[in-house]
């Protein structure tokens, strides 16, 4: 076994390892600093260029399979499997919360083979630090046309958000403002609404993986949209939300808007004869939110989709002028309502009328009918019987828009999909909407 | 054109390029962007007689003493931090002026203070020493310090020296330890 020292170079052939599949196995004596490791994929420039190539806790391998977080403190390589573009991998330390890396206790970073064995180990300790938050420990890169690995042993006192500044934060600042955020503030931005998932709400962690997963087979992965919940508090919905089903689904939408948005909320609203709009749905208080809720806003008699959706309108777009010849409406980013309900409603032509202006501005509508419809997406033959929801099927085709604005599906059940099955419905056809808005100039 | 030498080749100057009289010993690197102290490489030039021994401490070439009394070495001057593109520090010579005495011009790299600062050249990014023709602008020979010198923290980059009537050099690149310090000992430099 050789040890190795900070700032040493040298092939990962001559440490045995020309095929390139090796661990990182990381044991660091804390000395009580929560510390997180991740490994970021950089292009030639030394840029995180692509998202997708930082591996951590919440995205625990890269689209190619070449690098994955095999166990909180194991990072897996399989160097053949990276694209061309990935020129270098920096494994990272960063401290979440107080702290600084120069009171690290004696701590190392193993190279192991694929048979288990020790080849080389990176002896460190908060002696090479001061008050960096954040190092770059070990890096593996393409030089000459072969692998290489070196400690680095080196950071920055500004902790996390410095590191990803360092790996692509200088964006062009001539960006106009209406541009999506950087790609680093956006990354610093994930892993911290990350972080506070698995403390706040840990139940979340799996099903925002799941979400992200739909995202990413979407080509949304990077996409950022505000989400918004809206449910039927009609009387018929009694036993949905009784038996936690709607609680259960108010999940599912949080996890997407946690993949959709960095501030772990959501806007819910509520509609019956009325219309409520109660406190954001959040990592902090989404126990119990469904109950709760019912609790201050018992059931109404009565179902009005089109009172519903002006009240999300106007929340949203009351204060956006409309401009050019279509009169549309822009923003920087685009709405996403999850709108679901268990019957017809009472005001066909208002929720007509809505569904055809609001299609001037950056929100999409989709419909979730919990009963019988054609639109199940489903195989068993049952359902494809009666429809409960010939309206919403046809507002589904709606002439009279400018782009489809909305999308329906039924379900037998709130939780007949799997979850990874729902994320993949709720992106059924959102993508396509995304692209005639922005051909719109509805959003960047 | 252009040639390429390995580590302890030698090569006759006089003869790669006839119209060799002027080189100039190119060291660069990059700015630290990691927080910590920076990383200040130093070039050197130790002009020695027959005995391995400078004449007088006049014949040291480094960051406090730019040039010989001869005037046929010129050191451009410290680069602290690396800030700047291409060569940071460089030291010309020009070989038609340095006097019968100096037999051979012993170039040297350093990381200053690189032990309290507990750096090497593995820590500094794209750091190089190179030499070139500088009449035609021609690189004779380059060494990659951040990656072929990782673990050092000095190096004797080459040696040009007099053999009959033309000079030579020689690709040293022999890692050292003990700095400056060990090389002034080394050649004859009283460091007080």
């Amino acid at each position: 076994m050789q040890t190795l020292s900070r700032g040493q170079r040298l092939k990962l052939a001559d440490l045995g390892l020309p095929n390139g599949n090796f661990s990182i196995k990381l044991e660091c004596n804390n000395a009580g600093l929560t510390i997180d490791s991740a490994c970021f994929g950089l292009d030639a420039a030394r840029k995180l260029s692509d998202e997708r190539y930082m591996t951590f806790f919440n995205q625990p391998a890269s689209p190619c399979g070449g690098v994955r977080l095999a166990d909180a403190n194991r990072f897996e390589f399989r160097l053949a499997a990276l694209p061309g573009s990935i020129h270098a991998l920096v494994l990272t330390l960063a401290i979440d919360g107080n702290g600084v890396l120069g009171s690290l206790g004696n701590s190392r970073a193993q190279i192991v083979d694929d048979a288990g064995q020790v080849v080389a180990s990176f002896d460190f300790s908060g002696a090479l630090f001061k008050d960096e938050r954040a190092v770059m420990l070990i890096e593996v890169y393409r030089k000459d046309d072969h692998w290489r690995l070196s400690p680095v042993g080196q950071g920055f006192n500004g902790g996390l958000d410095a590191l990803v500044t360092h790996f692509g934060g200088e964006v062009a600042s001539s960006a106009p403002t209406s541009a999506p955020a950087a790609p680093s503030a956006q990354t610093a931005a994930r892993v911290s609404l990350d972080k506070r998932i698995e403390k706040e709400a840990p139940h979340l962690v799996s099903l925002v993986k799941k979400a992200s997963v739909s995202l990413e087979k979407a080509g949304l992965g990077a996409h950022r949209a505000r989400v918004c919940l809206c449910l039927d508090i009609s009387g018929s919905m009694h036993s949905l939300y009784k038996s936690g089903a709607v609680q259960k689904f108010a999940e599912r939408i949080l996890a997407l808007g946690c993949r959709f948005d960095d501030d772990g909320e959501i806007d819910v609203f509520l509609f019956g004869a009325n219309v409520h709009q109660p406190d954001p749905l959040g990592i902090g208080n989404n126990r119990n939110y469904i109950e709760s809720l019912i609790k201050k806003y018992p059931l109404e008699g009565d179902t009005r989709y089109g009172r519903a959706m002006q009240a999300i309108r106007e929340y949203y777009f009351h204060k956006t002028p409309a401009t050019g010849p279509q009169q549309i409406k822009k923003a920087d980013t685009p709405v996403y309502v999850m709108f679901v309900t268990d019957g017809g409603t009472a005001d066909q032509p208002l929720t007509e009328r809505l569904l055809r202006e609001s299609s001037h501005e950056p929100i999409f509508w989709q419909f979730m009918g919990i009963g019988k419809g054609r639109k199940s997406k489903s195989k068993a033959l049952s359902f494809f019987s009666d429809s409960n929801f010939p309206f919403l099927e046809k507002l589904d085709e709606l002439s009279g828009r400018l782009v489809d604005n909305a999308a329906f599906f039924s379900v037998e059940h709130p939780e007949e999909h799997p979850d990874e099955a729902l994320f993949d419905l709720l992106m059924d056809e959102y993508p396509e909407w995304v692209k005639l808005v922005r051909g719109h100039g509805m959003i960047p | 054109m252009a040639l390429s030498l390995k580590k302890g080749e030698n090569v006759s100057l006089s003869k790669a390029d006839v119209s060799l009289s002027n080189v100039l010993i190119g060291l660069g690197w990059e700015a630290r962007t990691t927080n910590g102290l920076d990383f200040d490489l130093d070039a050197s030039l130790f002009m020695v007689g027959e005995n391995g021994k400078v004449q007088s401490d006049d014949w040291f070439i480094f960051y406090n003493q730019l040039s010989s009394p001869c005037r046929s070495v010129e050191h451009t001057g410290d680069n602290r931090t690396g800030a700047g593109e291409g060569d940071d520090e460089a030291i010309k010579v020009a070989l038609n002026k340095v006097p019968e005495h100096v037999s051979r011009l012993v170039i040297a790299v350093t990381i200053h203070e690189a032990e309290a600062r507990n750096q090497n050249f593995g820590m500094v990014h794209d750091a190089f020493v190179r030499l070139v023709n500088s009449d035609t602008n021609q690189e004779i020979l380059r060494f990659d310090l951040s990656e072929d010198y990782s673990t050092e923290t000095a190096m004797v980059f080459g040696e040009i020296y007099r053999r009959g009537s033309e000079w030579k050099f020689r690709a040293v690149g022999q890692g050292y330890s003990g700095g400056l310090y060990a090389l002034c000992m080394q050649y004859g430099v009283n460091v007080t």
